[in-house]
């Protein structure tokens, strides 16, 4: 068992293929005690990081090597294909559930799985806010994520004249 | 879409933005892998988002970082159905099925009707190069004559965008074999390095057995503006596709150029008729000198080369390369490539062309598509007409243009299919696309 200590002091003991989904951990373990504070991450996002490395860590049930080396693959064919790569199907319906949360919880979860260097965390959720992202107007997109709209009226129309780009529904 | 680690970007964020938050809360680095992921034809609207995002989102710093996150390389299709001085080309994006109008090439008073010309992109500028056109003051009247003119589009500029004349190239000359030559795959902001056209004549889409033929070769360099000679091809080389080609056992990039006519040969003495040659010549671009390569098929396997593209490689290079041979005799059209040639050894010293597949939807015998490798995938495009009710009570009909795309992978040898219309008023391309005579290329963004 390793134990993880938020920011705020709560103590999380977690198993090791759990805890080893975070490669930075697992580099961690190899050359100290099984103690290992997390100072920038608070417990509440670290209860969601161990949920999601939980179930990931019982599904990849080979720990680490070969999952990386999975992903390894994964990043190396992505010149081709668009899409990620299909995992199991029941675990992509699980990290759909997963990431519905508000923006702000993803991007808190997302700066703990780059701290943590949990690659494929960082990839759903960074596909996620992408998929938020995507074919939405300028308005609404500084309306969900809080932007402030530093145009003035005049630049703002000229812009929205560049855009020439035709989308149509199939 | 597999993110390369955030982390690394740091350093590579524009400085326009340091300052300004991409996205509240989320740290820029992270923010900017998203921004960089997002599809090129959403962007444009994005810019108008703030201003660190139009910055952030300004072509000529988020090509650079797409390259660096080693994100896939993204293709649009650009697509010149005709005269491009008379009807506008056109961008197509894949992945999202948009399109966008791109401006008329600048018209002349005397000159009419340009075709044979050929479209090529050096990173994001598009070239319009050559062909063949019809000249009102010539004598006799009616009768094509190449173009030498040399037309240039900065996609990553400020709207409008517009084309600038070039220096015109030494030779006028229609349907070559082209291609870019980027100096290096990682490129430079301004797209250095040079455009080789080899071979090509007069003839003109409106008559299919008259016109010269040459063996001449120039190439353009982008730095100088200047074009200028190079050694010429074995023999004359009229109606051949230019490949560029980065094999794994060969030591430098090369040049190809496949198919195409060259001698006449006279039917029952009178009716002049085409001999096709069934070889290709290549130049490395290294030595600077044409090899020959011996006949592609065997006589009797096809009169000539079908519709020809290249699958591009991460750097950008050609790495297989795939013909589309509809064969008349028999009726069907048979997918054919000979990438298995550029993955082994022995394959390579065979020569031949080896069936891969066969399109899932015919094309009819007088039928044409289009032929283009894009995003790893072989996209063939066919267009119909689809009409369809305005509204019950009226029963009015409205024709609509629509693109048929039967999209191969050949990495998982799978088919899908995609349909697209242009959503342009039906009148700009007059509800016709005649892929005989329209011409297209692929830009990487």
């Amino acid at each position: 068992m390793i134990k993880l200590v938020s920011g705020d002091g709560a103590e999380f003991e977690v198993e090791e293929e759990v805890a080893f989904q975070s490669k930075i951990i697992k580099d961690i373990v190899a050359d100290a005690d099984d103690v290992i504070p997390l100072p920038t991450v608070s417990s509440k996002v670290l209860i969601q990081v161990i949920e999601y490395c939980r179930k990931h860590a019982a599904v990849n049930s080979f720990p680490l090597s070969p999952s990386s080396s999975a992903a390894a693959a994964a990043s190396s064919s992505s010149s081709i294909s668009y899409s990620k790569p299909v995992s199991d199907p029941a675990l992509r319906a699980w990290d759909n559930e997963f990431v519905k949360l508000n923006n702000s919880s993803l991007f808190d979860i997302v700066i703990a799985a780059n701290y943590l260097d949990i690659e494929e965390l960082v990839d759903l959720v960074l596909e996620t806010v992408a998929d938020r992202i995507k074919g939405k107007q300028a308005q609404e997109i500084r309306r969900q994520f809080n932007i402030e709209n530093d145009f003035t009226p005049e630049e703002e129309e000229a812009l929205r004249r560049e855009n020439s780009w035709a989308f149509q529904n199939n | 879409m597999a993110f390369s680690s955030p982390v690394a970007t740091k350093t590579l964020i524009p400085n326009a933005t340091v300052g300004e938050t991409l996205i509240p809360g989320l740290p820029d680095d992270i923010a900017a892998v998203i921004l960089a992921s997002l599809p090129y034809s959403h962007q444009s609207a994005l810019r108008a988002t703030s201003r660190s995002w139009r910055a952030f989102l300004a072509p000529l710093a988020l090509l650079p970082l797409r390259r660096s996150l080693r994100l896939p390389c993204r293709h649009l299709l650009a697509l010149f159905p005709a005269d491009p001085s008379i009807t506008p080309p056109c961008l197509f994006d894949p992945a999202v099925s948009a399109w966008v109008l791109l401006p008329r090439i600048p018209c002349s008073y005397h000159l009419y009707g340009l075709s044979n010309f050929v479209p090529v992109a050096l990173g994001h500028h598009l070239y319009v190069l050559g062909g063949s056109q019809f000249d009102a003051r010539s004598y006799p009247i009616g009768h094509p004559i190449a173009s030498a003119a040399a037309y240039r589009l900065d996609l990553s500029s400020m709207p409008p965008l517009s084309w600038d004349r070039l220096a015109n190239m030494i030779f006028p000359r229609g349907s070559f074999a082209c291609s870019s030559l980027r100096r290096s795959s990682h490129g430079g902001v301004k797209d250095e390095g040079k455009i080789i056209v080899a071979g090509g004549g007069s003839r003109h889409s409106m008559f299919p057995v008259e016109g010269s033929r040459m063996s001449s070769v120039e190439c353009y360099d982008v730095e100088s503006g200047q074009w200028s000679m190079h050694k010429g091809l074995p023999r004359d080389r009229a109606g051949c596709v230019g490949l560029l080609i980065a094999r794994p056992d060969s030591e430098e990039d090369e040049f190809w150029v496949m198919g195409g006519y060259g001698d006449y040969r006279t039917v029952s003495g009178v009716v002049p008729a085409d001999v096709y040659h069934k070889d290709a010549v290549v130049l490395g671009l290294k030595s600077g000198r044409w090899r020959e390569v011996e006949d592609m098929w065997e006589e009797g396997d096809r009169r000539r080369l079908g519709a020809v593209t290249a699958l591009d490689g991460d750097d950008g290079h050609g790495k297989d390369i795939f013909m589309l041979d509809s064969n008349e005799i028999f009726s069907s059209a048979t997918f054919k490539g000979f990438m298995d040639k550029f993955h082994s050894r022995y394959d390579f010293v065979l020569n031949r062309w080896i069936k891969e597949s066969c399109l899932r939807r015919k094309i009819p015998d007088n039928g044409s598509c289009g032929f283009v490798a894009m995003n790893g995938e072989i996209y063939v495009l066919t267009t119909s007409i689809q009409s369809f009710d305005l509204s019950d009570q009226r029963r009015a009909t409205k024709k609509r243009l629509t693109i048929e795309i039967q999209i191969y992978n050949p990495q998982r040898k799978k088919w899908r299919f995609l349909t697209t219309s242009p959503p342009f008023n039906h009148t700009i391309f007059n509800n016709m696309i005649d892929f005989k005579t329209a011409v297209t290329c692929t830009v990487r963004v």
